[in-house]
């Protein structure tokens, strides 16, 4: 059995079956969860390269598929990163029937497993980039639908990630070239350049950002949560295993500094424009780049324990979207002008959805890192770990998470004012959407409170960058 | 030079009878470019590929205008404050493809002068049309374009098989998001938004 073909067409197949049962969100549900979870315990077991028993059978499973002269290839390294897109997209599945996702969320959602497990098996691993291309192009059938018309957020992602593929595949060209002619330093230079350019956008580095509040703004916020938890950390890998990968990458001080300052750049602005914001998706865009640029801060602390901390604020920033993306969905349906989160359309709604509005809110303030949430025990750790490299950096990520918490206060404010006299007639959270947004918002309190609980999967992941 | 017009055409209109009109006939002569780096079957399958692209263009151009005609003050808006200014940039960036493609310094040694102005000129229209729409059909159609000139050098220094499936297979995902979106777009907003 071939490991790679398995994990690119279960995922593919079981789209088409989500797709058939379009009409039973529940049944597509559970089939989308099935999958990814069973695909997320087999990335952590599955014996590769060994002769196991199978069903009775003897059965060897090969880790390489090689297709017209490229491979795809299941390496052990690779087995933390698989299984956390397919654990984190089995927690969005579980949870999409409750949350008034797009009609296409699920199907689409199976195939975006299909193309992340690609961008990881890719050899060489720079043609994940091309996968990357298409799970934009895959985004933007759950970015915009018949509810959601506007069309410039998922455009953008996908001019965006279509400008960044070039860079990527020529620095690949120019590090072909560097095997054959090792003495030629301008491939070297080249290539970094070019990789460096390619990695900016695909990153959504200012100014390459612009795609991120679109997106958060137009399209549906289970959807938008997909895409920033799902989509974001594959690319985050994507840079990492070119760090694990590429020593004189590694070694390089400079490209650690550029890492610095483009994770600076993205706090700042994040911070900046998070606090004029008067719409609950804008800010969740704002407060996405923030937490984006955390990331990529962390990951240019190398003498320290930067790479565990970015894993987990990676790891953690989805818990916070799913629940947020879960109540905005409900909280968007009745408000005053349909699907606005403009405050004052949503003025008096926490009285009328005291659910959907409790996961807006705790989901946004783990966004923003607020103590006794999840998102707080990777943004404390990087504030330890910025006190003791550079204070100034510290206190702009101070800032700017003041900024995104000051602008969800408003938000919460305006949910929380006396309700208006009449009522819409949309429909209130139902009983599932409850029993989803009270363990959402558990489990983001749980972990706020006990992080211990996820640091050992943290830092065995972290290991495996590591090699 | 060809290719570079059938680029600048789809810069400076909007009518999508053009655009698709532009993007075969631009696929057909990207193809023969392709013939003087690929093996003829190779360059053939990309020319039918990009001919597939437009026709999807061309039916989801049909559907959208079916679904809601243009309306004439549209037309005017458009003539009166942009036509003039993408048909001065489009002539520019024309004529800067051309120089860089003939001067010594900035050409792509690794193909004929022929290819390097359509790699240039095909880059810079199609980021020069993405700069000036937010269509999703035209802006497809431009990231097709600007994919196009990339693949054109691509293809001269990785001529590899498996690469140039995954580059089709990525033009044809752009151009299904694009079509899906423009037809999104079409549509009466059922949202309410305010």
């Amino acid at each position: 059995m071939i490991v790679p073909l398995l994990m690119l067409a279960a995922p593919a197949i079981m789209s088409l079956a989500a797709y058939l049962l379009r009409r039973w969100v529940w049944a597509q549900s559970l089939i989308a969860a099935l999958t990814s979870a069973t695909l997320g315990l087999l990335a952590l077991q599955i014996p590769l390269d060994q002769i196991a028993v199978f069903a009775g059978r003897d059965v060897q499973f090969q880790s390489a598929w090689v297709v017209l002269g490229r491979s795809f290839t299941f390496a052990e390294t690779d087995r933390p990163s698989l299984a956390f897109i397919y654990l984190a997209s089995t927690f969005f599945f579980a949870g999409a029937g409750a949350a008034k996702p797009p009609r296409a969320f699920l199907p689409v959602g199976l195939i975006t497993l299909s193309l992340l497990a690609a961008t990881i098996f890719a050899q060489p691993f720079l043609f994940a980039a091309l996968f990357l291309e298409m799970i934009a192009a895959s985004a933007a059938f759950i970015l915009s639908d018949d509810e959601h018309p506007a069309t410039r957020g998922a455009l953008r992602l996908l001019v965006f990630v279509t400008l960044a593929v070039p860079f990527i595949l020529l620095a690949g060209w120019q590090l072909e070239g560097l095997a054959t002619s090792p003495e030629d330093t301008s491939l070297l230079v080249r290539a970094t350049i070019l990789l460096n350019i390619g990695l900016l956008i695909l990153l959504a580095v200012v100014p390459f950002h612009s795609w991120i509040p679109n997106v958060a703004d137009d399209s549906a916020p289970y959807a938008s949560a997909f895409v920033f938890t799902v989509v974001q950390t594959a690319v985050m890998f994507f840079m990492l295993k070119f760090f694990t990968q590429f020593d004189w990458l590694r070694a390089n001080t400079a490209e650690f500094a550029a890492l610095r300052l483009a994770g600076a750049a993205m706090v700042g602005v994040g911070g900046a424009f998070a606090f004029a914001q008067r719409k609950f998706g804008r800010l969740m865009g704002y407060a996405v780049m923030v937490d984006l640029g955390t990331a990529l801060l962390a990951v240019s602390i190398v003498e320290a324990d930067g790479l565990p901390t970015a894993l987990s604020i990676v790891a953690l920033r989805g818990i916070g979207l799913a629940v947020w993306g879960m109540g905005l969905g409900w909280i968007r349906s009745r408000s005053t002008h349909r699907n606005s989160d403009d405050f004052d359309h949503v003025s008096g709604l926490g009285w009328q959805m005291p659910f959907a509005a409790a996961a807006v809110i705790v989901g946004g303030l783990s966004l923003a890192a607020i103590p006794l949430t999840a998102g707080f025990t990777g943004r404390w750790a990087l504030f330890r770990l910025l006190a003791r490299n550079d204070l100034t950096l510290a206190f702009v990520l101070l800032i700017a998470s003041v900024s995104v918490t000051l602008a969800y206060a408003r938000g919460i404010a305006a949910l929380l004012r006396p309700p208006a006299a009449e009522e819409s007639d949309a429909p209130r959270e139902g009983q599932a959407t409850i029993v989803f947004v009270i363990a959402g918002i558990g489990a983001i309190i749980l972990l706020g409170m006990f992080p211990q609980m996820l640091l050992p999967a943290v830092a065995r992941a972290a290991e495996a960058f590591v090699k | 030079m060809g290719v570079v017009i059938t680029a600048g055409v789809i810069v400076i209109f909007f009518d999508w009878r053009m655009l698709v009109l532009a993007a075969g006939t631009q696929a057909v002569l990207a193809g023969l470019l392709y013939s003087q780096l690929l093996p003829p079957q190779i360059a053939g399958v990309k020319m039918i590929v990009g001919l597939l692209i437009a026709v999807q263009m061309y039916v989801t151009g049909r559907q959208i205008d079916t679904a809601s005609p243009r309306r004439a003050d549209d037309t005017r808006r458009r003539f009166t404050t942009g036509l003039p200014f993408r048909i001065v940039v489009a002539a520019m960036v024309l004529l800067l493809s051309w120089q860089a493609s003939a001067s010594p310094d900035s050409s792509l040694p690794e193909v004929s002068p022929t290819v390097s102005l359509a790699v240039f000129g095909l880059v810079a229209m199609g980021l020069l049309g993405l700069g000036l729409t937010e269509e999703p059909l035209k802006g497809g159609i431009l990231l097709i374009t600007a994919l196009t000139g990339f693949e054109l050098y691509y293809a001269a220094v990785e001529p590899a098989l498996a690469v140039m499936a995954l580059l089709a297979a990525m033009s044809f995902a752009i151009s299904l998001a694009a079509c899906y979106l423009a037809v999104v777009r079409s549509q009466p907003d059922r949202s309410g938004a305010g």
